[in-house]
């Protein structure tokens, strides 16, 4: 037992009395470690940063649609007022019509899409209206010819973002309609803008559907679809409820002509691409593992080489194999076990700096700080003992002859 | 006299095969304990495997060793450890001193493996230094010493744990003319302590200190005599 102290004892003085070679050996094991918190935390955060901004890109909305093939009935201004009533919680229902064209302003004319709804359409997009207001049902029921666009809209049309009052000539199928902008809907997010990147500008611009129908001829009294807005987590059920309600109206209980779709399965799509993505960040982490381990065992097969001399002297003044096995024993555990220490310390630091830079949440999984240790002190430990081994079992004359 | 160490027939041949070296070949050999024995040879003559051979840092290839009449030739290779450890005090040509221990730190080594404890170990130690004329060095690391001075540090470590054997290969092969003559003098009072000295020189001053000079030639060996010239003084 007092010898094992003593055997503890000259591993430190070892550690401490090769600074250079205990720095390298621990550099290896820290960066290893370090390297591997880095990535996964990164991806971790990348994937949460992608699921989140998609999320937010596209609002949380429901759709149910009726199959023109299947039956001739059509979803009416009836059919949402009863939604509304069942569902008093939910956030609005609004029909869902769209056309392209033009939209001409002071400044400049773009291509642009209209969707044309009723105020619930306002919350389609995460990104609120920052000027003027959203146009109201009272809009809607007079047919009146109002528009709501985005900040960037208003700025590429007017060359400025307070365009509140201004008139837009919105040209669809040759027919031409003059609306006033009475809100603006604050900037799209950073991945919006990722997504459109290089393409034409393209107006995003929404309308009262009575105005919408009215100027180009699409019929406002019977709709294909119908979209429900609500909070994320109640989104799945409140669709299915409304589908229940039109089913009950329109006699088409059990049909197959009446389907419904939420955000929910879009999430889970998501999931699976993201489960994807997750899947090659473990691929790249275990890779620099193997990096990072293939640098530990480097480090501790040249350092016991360099110390097979130091092995043959102290087994030519009496050391047993086993007295020597203790050192090294204790030398490359102490020296894993700092490294990896502060390579766990030095890792989530880096996952920090290097999330806050980018503007990724900080997410650290224990599995990685865990395997990574664990990884990296297994290794340390093997390739600190094997070589360490085989130098002493030779002949101490071998061993010194090196 | 009581025989000490004893070899009978032994050969030791390297690359066995065809660019086979005979460096020892059947050389059979009996020292007494307290002898003062000094091997003498050309470069190459099989001077240094011979004494290997004696201090347990090799095996023969053939033949038997016997130290204190045991044979030490089947023993494991932690009970040669052992050996070393307590009969045997090595000193060579290249001090072999671990190059990150102080002097007290290398002397010390010898008496941890022997589990000696950390009062007595320091007490032997420093004894053995100043005994060495280092009482002065003990904390200075090999490289802050001059080659005469680590060699002074690698005999107290021979020396440190008492051993009855004093195998000294060359020790003064790396040493100027004034460093030679101390260590010379310190190696003939541990011989007058009542130490076995065998020590390997080329220097014919040194090997004509001693009481019996062996020679070999080619792996053999060629004589075996009692200094005439012996002179019973330090
Ligand atoms: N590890 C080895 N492998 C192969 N041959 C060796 C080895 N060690 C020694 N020899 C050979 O064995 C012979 C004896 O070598 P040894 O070192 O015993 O000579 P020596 O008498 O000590 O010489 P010197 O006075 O130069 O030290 C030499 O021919 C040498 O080349
Ligand atoms: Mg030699």
């Amino acid at each position: 037992m007092g010898k094992i102290t003593e055997y503890l004892k000259s591993a430190i003085k070892q550690i401490i009395g090769n600074g250079y070679r205990t720095i390298m050996t621990m550099l290896g094991i820290v960066i290893g470690i370090a390297a591997v918190i880095a990535v996964v935390s990164l991806g971790n955060g990348m994937s949460a940063y992608v699921k989140n901004s998609l999320n937010d890109l596209a609002g949380n909305y429901g759709i149910i649609s009726i199959n023109t093939a299947k039956t001739a009935e059509r979803f009416t201004r009836d059919d949402m007022e009863k939604i509304e009533e069942v569902l008093p919680n939910i956030k609005g229902v609004s029909p869902n019509l769209s056309a392209y064209g033009n939209v001409k302003g002071r400044k400049k004319t773009v291509s642009t899409s209209i969707n044309g709804g009723s105020p619930a359409l306002e919350y389609s997009y995460s990104n609120g209206i920052v000027k003027g207001s959203y146009f109201t049902q009272q809009q809607v029921d007079s047919g009146s010819r109002v528009c709501v666009m985005l900040l960037d809209d208003a700025k590429e049309l007017f060359g400025t973002e307070d365009a509140i009052g201004f008139d837009v000539d919105i040209t669809v199928w040759g027919k031409t309609s003059t609306y006033t902008i009475v809100g603006l809907r604050d900037h799209m997010n950073d991945m919006y803008q990722f997504l459109m990147a290089g393409q034409d500008y393209s107006a995003q611009i929404e309308v009262p559907y009575t105005a919408l129908g009215a100027d180009y001829d699409i019929g406002t009294e019977n709709f294909e679809q119908l979209v429900l807005f609500d909070e994320q987590d109640t989104l799945a059920e409140s669709v299915e409820r409304a589908k229940d309600v039109v089913a009950n109206a329109h006699n088409l209980r059990g049909s197959s002509a009446l389907t419904a779709q939420s955000m929910a399965d879009f999430s889970d799509q998501l999931d699976q691409i993201l489960g994807y993505a997750s899947k090659f960040l473990i691929l790249v982490s275990v890779i620099s593992l193997i990096v990072g381990g293939i640098g530990v065992m480097n480090i501790m097969l040249v350092s016991v080489t360099e110390r097979t001399r130091e092995i043959g002297i102290r087994k030519s003044i009496g050391a047993s194999t086993g007295a020597i096995m203790t050192q090294f024993l204790a030398e490359a555990a102490i020296l894993t076990f700092l490294g990896g220490i502060v390579g766990i310390i030095l890792g989530i630091l880096a996952a920090y700096v290097i999330c806050s830079a980018i503007g990724f949440d900080v997410i650290i999984t224990p599995t990685s700080v865990v395997g990574a240790a664990v990884f990296s002190v297994m290794i340390g430990l093997f390739f600190g003992i094997y070589p360490a081994r085989k130098a002493a079992t030779m002949k101490p004359i071998d061993a010194l002859r090196l | 006299m009581k025989k000490l160490v004893e070899i009978k027939d032994v050969c030791k041949i390297y690359n066995p095969g065809e660019n086979e070296v005979r460096a020892l070949n059947h050389v059979s050999l009996t020292i007494g304990e307290g002898e003062f024995v000094a091997i003498i040879g050309q470069s190459g003559s099989g001077k240094s495997t011979l004494m290997n051979m004696l201090g347990c840092l090799d095996t023969p290839t053939s033949g038997k060793y016997f130290l204190h009449g045991q044979d030490v030739s089947h023993m494991t290779d932690d009970e040669q450890s052992d050996i070393r450890n307590r009969e045997i005090g090595f000193i060579f040509q290249g001090f072999n001193l671990i190059p990150s221990l102080t002097a007290l730190e290398n002397v010390e080594l010898p008496l941890i493996y022997r589990g000696v404890g950390k009062k007595e170990r320091d007490r032997l130690a420093s004894a053995a230094l100043k005994s060495v004329g280092l009482a002065k060095r003990m904390t200075h690391k090999p490289n802050e010493m001059s080659g005469g001075q680590q060699q002074r540090v690698a005999i107290a470590r021979a020396i440190a744990q008492a051993p009855p054997i004093l195998l000294a290969d060359e020790p003064t092969g790396n040493l100027d003319t004034a460093s030679t003559k101390e260590i010379i003098t310190i190696i003939k009072r541990l011989y007058h302590e009542g130490r076995t000295v065998i020590i390997i020189t080329h220097d014919p001053g040194i090997a004509s200190q001693a009481k019996r000079i062996i020679t070999i030639s080619d792996g053999m060996i060629k004589s075996d005599i009692i200094n005439p010239e012996y002179k019973d003084e330090i």
